[in-house]
């Protein structure tokens, strides 16, 4: 119940239906029980030993569009929000085929909804 | 780009050079078609993008009511363009995915990430969905992406 509850919480864009709400939470515990301790172990061991390509300090060249300011530059690997790292994660195919099924589903129920919903003789 | 024509409101998509709107080829013609007088449009465009570097492309959202009078957004230049200027190229892969025509850090699309989430279009999305959205567009741009 609280899982469901931090998710709906979460900034989406609500479409009405209450299984998308429901399939999320499906979807976390699925891949919560598909990823195992070994892979959290390897996420985590990573986590630890990733420097990344752009030392801090390092002008990140070409991605200022303003007159009246410079490049950005590189801040530690420290600075960054953990999920950046994450970012290039290969997605577990379980988890990848859950989610084509999930998205199925739902746009088969809302086509059967909106039939219903319909006036067409 | 809708092409309503008659007594209806169109949206008209273009991409602008940032500081220089006015020639014929890409913005006269298209608003002219609609009955809108370019110099009113190219004055405005160009104070309101008078902040970024010049002849930065700039996509811009035209909104022309019935009556002839318009309103325009202005959005954050391309993705492509942003990614190709930091990883220092300046065309893109001819076979995206079979050739890789440059490489960016984690930390240029997290830089990125940030100038596209100033888009009121982005408004409601996490930067780290964003962020997704540009490693995807870097793929299709043939650049790979490393940590």
């Amino acid at each position: 119940m609280l899982a469901r509850f931090a998710l709906t919480q979460r900034k989406c864009i609500s479409r009405g239906f209450a299984f998308t709400a429901i399939q999320r939470t499906a979807e976390a515990a699925a891949a919560a029980t598909t990823s195992s301790t070994a892979s959290e172990v390897t996420q985590q061991a990573k986590q630890k030993t990733i420097t990344s390509s752009a030392a801090q300090g390092a002008v990140l060249k070409g991605l200022n569009i303003y007159k009246e300011g410079k490049d950005p530059v590189a801040l530690k690997d420290e600075e960054y929000p953990g999920w950046l790292w994450t970012l290039l994660d290969v997605v577990p195919e379980e988890v990848k085929e859950e989610r084509v099924r999930q998205r199925l589903q739902r746009s088969r129920e809302i086509k059967e909804a909106n039939f219903m919903k319909s006036k067409k003789k | 780009m809708s092409k309503k024509g008659g007594g209806a409101a169109s949206i008209l998509k273009l991409i602008v050079p940032a500081g220089k709107a006015m020639p014929s080829p890409p913005v006269g013609p298209a608003l002219g078609q609609r009955g809108v007088k370019s110099m009113d449009f190219c004055k405005q465009f160009n104070d309101r993008t008078k902040d970024l570097i010049l002849e930065t492309p700039t996509p811009v959202a035209i909104y022309i009511k019935p009556d002839r009078t318009f309103t325009f957004a202005v959005k954050s230049p391309p993705t492509s363009w942003l990614l190709k200027r930091a990883a220092g190229v300046t065309k893109g892969a001819a076979q995206p995915g079979k050739e890789t025509v440059g490489t960016v850090s984690l930390k240029h699309i997290f830089a990125i990430g940030q100038i596209k989430s100033k888009d009121p279009a982005m408004s409601h999305i996490d930067l780290q969905n964003i962020c997704k959205s540009v490693i995807a567009t870097a793929k299709s741009v043939g650049i790979k992406v490393v940590h």
